[in-house]
């Protein structure tokens, strides 16, 4: 399994936002720290019913935004790796 | 008409945040919403004792044979405060952050100490990182003589090889009349410093106490007497087993230790840390099994 990312920055609609991975009950969570005060986010990447993986929110509710940063976090992963 | 196999899966199907999942899957997600909401105050560089932050604590479980981890507010707080106001003029007046391990149960003047009834039955360990104090160093003067005024250099202590350790905790369980809620609180021990702590905290000279994983275990979930809590509560770590660095003074605000150097700070004496004696340094064995 890929090691923990140590804490990151990605540019989410603009501005500087904080990534801070973390295993929680064996599931990678991304706990994403805006600035401006706006409510953190966590997300992980859930399993739909063909397999097929999805980012979504911890809890429930905010899964268009779980979306828009999950990409730019695997974005950020992938760009590592090269 | 749908097939039978149809609805055996729609069955086991549900839906996370509008997505179609199994219904294993469906358990596994809602079930990270807990620890999740406990995390944030996992995540805090530098927890400010005075803002009573919350931090992690691990309490016994309901059956006494595992350990939950909880929040807590830093900042001890007895049943008998009232409101909230009230809460802070008690932590302000009596700064309750730590207790004296030496008064665990009885205090200098002979009477009951105010921790006993905690010290007896709501012990916890409070979880750490590393710990942030300030080496107090005089100003000098035009003439090179040494002002009262003094210079604070935060350092960031924590411990060789280990990402967290373990201090012993004392809680309570203290209802917010404003919120309704139970507020856990909490203060962890204290004592004398070791050598390399006697000079960074060196307006003190004390240091919290940090335990060994069966110390900290041996405090939690069993029941030793109130002399053998003592002693736990006493325990000094062997300036060896720590690790320390200058930070940058922003720590308070920034709520995150970034080492520091500062040119002008003459360094740590550590030459005496393989033949330093401590009364209550019950690491020793630790460090003969190691060595």
């Amino acid at each position: 399994m890929r090691e923990l990312e140590p804490p990151f920055e990605i540019e989410y609609k603009g501005a500087v936002t904080k990534v801070t991975e973390a295993e929680i009950k064996s599931r990678r969570i991304f706990y994403i720290q805006f600035p401006d005060n706006m409510k953190v986010l966590t997300i992980t990447v859930g399993k739909g019913l063909g397999d097929e993986k999805f980012w979504t929110s911890i809890p429930e509710g905010r899964q268009e935004e779980a979306e828009e940063v999950g990409k730019l976090i695997a974005a950020y992963i992938r760009n590592k790796k090269k | 008409m749908p097939h039978i196999s149809e609805i055996k899966k729609n069955k086991r199907m549900c839906y996370y945040n509008g997505q179609r999942v199994t219904r294993a899957e469906y358990i596994e997600l809602k079930g990270l919403a807990k620890p999740v909401r406990n995390y944030p105050f996992l995540n805090v560089g530098v927890h400010n004792g005075f803002n009573y932050a919350p931090c992690a604590i691990l309490v016994p479980s309901e059956d006494n044979k595992d350990f939950d981890i909880v929040q807590a507010e830093w900042g001890y707080v007895p049943g008998f405060v009232k409101t909230r106001a009230e809460a802070n003029i008690f932590r302000a007046k009596y700064t309750t952050l730590n207790f004296k391990s030496e008064n665990l149960f009885v205090k200098e003047d002979g009477k009951r100490s105010m921790w006993a009834d905690a010290a007896k039955n709501r012990r916890c360990l409070v979880l750490s990182t590393g710990i942030v104090e300030s080496r107090h160093i005089p100003k000098i003067g035009k003439k090179g003589q040494e002002l009262k005024e003094m210079i604070k250099y935060p350092y960031q202590v924590g411990l060789k090889d280990q990402e967290y350790f373990y201090l012993p905790g004392l809680y309570n369980e203290w209802l917010d009349p404003e919120t309704g809620q139970f507020v856990n609180t909490v203060a962890f021990g204290i004592t004398d410093s070791n050598a390399v702590m006697s000079q960074i905290h060196n307006s003190k000279k004390r240091m919290p106490s940090i335990l060994t994983e069966d110390l900290a275990w041996e405090w939690l979930m069993e029941k030793p007497t109130e002399e053998r809590l003592s002693q736990i509560a006493r325990t000094q770590i062997p300036s060896r087993l720590l690790e320390f660095c200058t930070v940058d003074r922003n720590y308070r605000t920034t709520l995150e230790a970034t080492p520091l150097e500062y040119p002008e700070l003459a360094a740590i004496d550590t030459t005496f840390v393989d033949t330093e004696e401590l009364k209550f340094n019950h690491w020793q064995e630790l460090q003969t099994v190691k060595a």
